[in-house]
């Protein structure tokens, strides 16, 4: 059974789909990053995971069972994090993760005094009193302590400051690394979703434009300079290998493609038999062909393989 | 380009506007019915009355929409118990201060007041001015209000984008600065015979509001909503990076799970 499973999962708004024909699939066990712009419709979908709304069309499964109709064995086994403070504010942090152990069954008090510890959180204050970053950590606490399967996370690093989301990381690794658990999670930080995750699943305007495991998604957007006249003749192949941005200059072309390992290569290839005479690091390869033309294969950080695929904007230099 | 219109009400604040105009109308009625004294209570009464409505907000707010959604409890109850909770609760809260008003206790607490203290909140209500108290409008006028809105956000939540939400607040003014003054039309029209016509007016007016109330989001959805070719993203959307020609061609869905 999978964590999450949609199929054609649809949300309309005034008849505008913000999430449009999802078909996305979050194996058990895994940590996966939800990317996407503002307005990508990240949070419309974590909301219809957890039962907050209901689709337009389509389903969505999480845990086995449709969100709408999760019992309460299914919630005890789903953690979330909202995006905005949600817990009572006249409530004294003691006595709010008290009422919660009592909620959930399979609390885990061990857990959760360490994460006070870990988190500072002050038990005395009411929860209006926190602050934002005070009020995620409890949030945070309160999910990860009740012992479930599943974590949702919305923006889980947003009001942390840097340390507090090291923490945070280092916390959800360790968690991740106990029998079966899932994290999903949406953000906006690029450098936490390489430090924990292990897929990425990226939406564009309510369409899930990709969804990989990381590695894969280094392996296969990359972006490419080369001669123009090169360029120029295997324009084609370049757009079957998934073009995404394509800047022509004097006498060289840089583009980004999607495909680069399953399709870009061989063209490459043809680069006067080209074949890779180079290889710098991480940083880049240096494919030479018979005549000396230069192909330069760059190797993008996660940032700007998430700005091509959601188009953000054409790379101007490299 | 022109710019949408856009409405900017804090999502926390919102929610409450709709109680301030009727409460302000229905205020300014009995101050200018009767002697400051009395205009004074009112005041009082409204103070209370938007502190009961601030509660009601916060348990039917989306935070707490969400929170419950999340906690282990069934949907339906866990959902629908505050509500109920908190609609009998202000039902409780009426009846008694209507008990305490109606007894003379009121009196009797505003006249130890007023003697020990030496200020007056109007003690010396007579029956004909507790009639015209609007304690019917500030606690069940609010309270009608909230809950006959309630269902209908509910639903609309249901289906409107956060933008459209906004525009929800907007509604609601409109709904309830007209509801207000009809109210408060009506309550003058019935005083000082009787509390349960001009309750019963009352009711009648925030029904008669409502079609009121569409049309102006009829108006005002016109010029905001998202579809339209006036919004920023429609004007945006179709357009393809001058960068990036070939994206279009290769904008099917791909998938590298293996």
């Amino acid at each position: 059974m999978n964590a999450v499973e949609t199929r054609s999962l649809t949300k309309l708004y005034e008849g505008r789909a913000v999430v449009d024909g999802v078909d996305w699939t979050l194996p058990r066990g895994s940590a996966c990053a939800f990317l996407g712009k503002n307005g990508a419709g990240k949070s419309t979908t974590l909301r219809m995971l957890m039962g907050f709304t209901r689709p337009s069309h389509g389903s969505a499964s999480v845990l086995g069972a449709d969100p709408w109709e999760h019992t309460v064995e299914t919630k005890r086994r789903i953690g979330y994090v909202a995006e905005q403070p949600i817990l009572p504010g006249w409530l004294r942090v003691d006595a709010l993760l008290s009422a919660w152990s009592k909620l959930y069954p399979a609390w885990d008090a061990a857990f959760e005094r360490r994460l006070r510890e870990v988190f500072e959180i002050p038990g005395k204050k009411r929860v209006s009193e926190l602050s934002k970053g005070q009020h995620r950590r409890v949030m945070l606490l309160c999910s990860l302590a009740q012992g479930g399967d599943l974590l949702i996370l919305d923006e889980p690093g947003s009001g942390l400051d840097v340390a507090a989301r090291r923490e945070l990381l280092s916390i959800l690794a360790e968690w991740l690394a106990g029998e079966d658990k899932s994290l999903l999670f949406s953000t906006h930080i690029v450098t936490d979703v390489e430090r924990i995750a292990s897929r990425v699943a990226i939406l564009k305007d309510g369409r899930m434009v990709a969804d990989t495991e990381l590695d894969e998604l280094h392996d296969n957007v990359k972006s490419v300079r080369m001669p123009l006249d090169f360029y120029r003749a295997t324009r084609e192949r370049w757009v079957a290998a998934g073009l995404l941005e394509e800047s022509l200059q004097a006498h060289s072309a840089l583009i980004t493609v999607r495909h680069f390992a399953t399709h870009g290569r061989f063209v490459l290839q043809t680069l006067d038999e080209g074949r890779v005479v180079l290889s710098q690091g991480d940083s880049r390869d240096v494919w030479l062909g018979a005549n000396g033309d230069e192909a330069h294969v760059l190797h993008l950080p996660l940032e700007d393989a998430f700005l091509a695929l959601t188009g953000s904007g054409p790379k101007e230099d490299v | 380009m022109k710019p949408a219109l856009t409405f900017t009400l804090s999502p926390t604040l919102a929610p409450l506007v709709p109680f301030v105009p009727p409460l302000l109308v229905v205020s300014c009625m009995n101050w200018a019915q009767h002697e400051e004294k009395d205009g004074l209570i009112s005041v009082l009464l409204i103070g209370l009355g938007i502190s009961a409505c601030m509660r009601v907000h916060h348990i039917v707010s989306y935070p707490t929409y969400e929170l419950l959604s999340t906690l282990p409890y069934p949907r339906r109850r866990g959902l629908w118990l505050p509500f109920a909770a908190t609609g009998a609760s202000l039902c409780a809260l009426g009846a008694l201060l209507h008990v305490i008003e109606s007894s003379g206790v009121a009196g009797g607490v505003l006249r130890y007041i007023d003697a020990h203290l030496g200020v007056s909140f109007g003690a010396d209500l007579t029956p004909r001015r507790r009639a015209a108290m609007p304690l019917p409008w500030l606690l069940g006028y609010p309270a009608l209000a909230f809950y006959g809105s309630l269902a209908w956000l509910t639903r609309m939540r249901q289906r409107a984008s956060p933008a459209r939400r906004s525009l929800w607040s907007m509604e609601l003014v409109v709904y309830s600065v007209v509801a207000g003054a009809l109210g408060g039309a009506a309550q003058a029209l019935t005083l000082p015979e009787s509390e349960v016509w001009s309750a019963g007016f009352g009711g009648l007016c925030l029904l008669a509001a409502l079609p009121l109330a569409r049309v102006a989001r009829g108006l005002l959805t016109e010029e905001t909503d998202e579809t339209s070719p006036l919004s920023p993203r429609a004007q945006g959307a179709g357009r393809v990076p001058a960068a990036a020609p070939a994206a279009a061609a290769s904008s099917e869905e791909v998938r590298w799970s293996s």
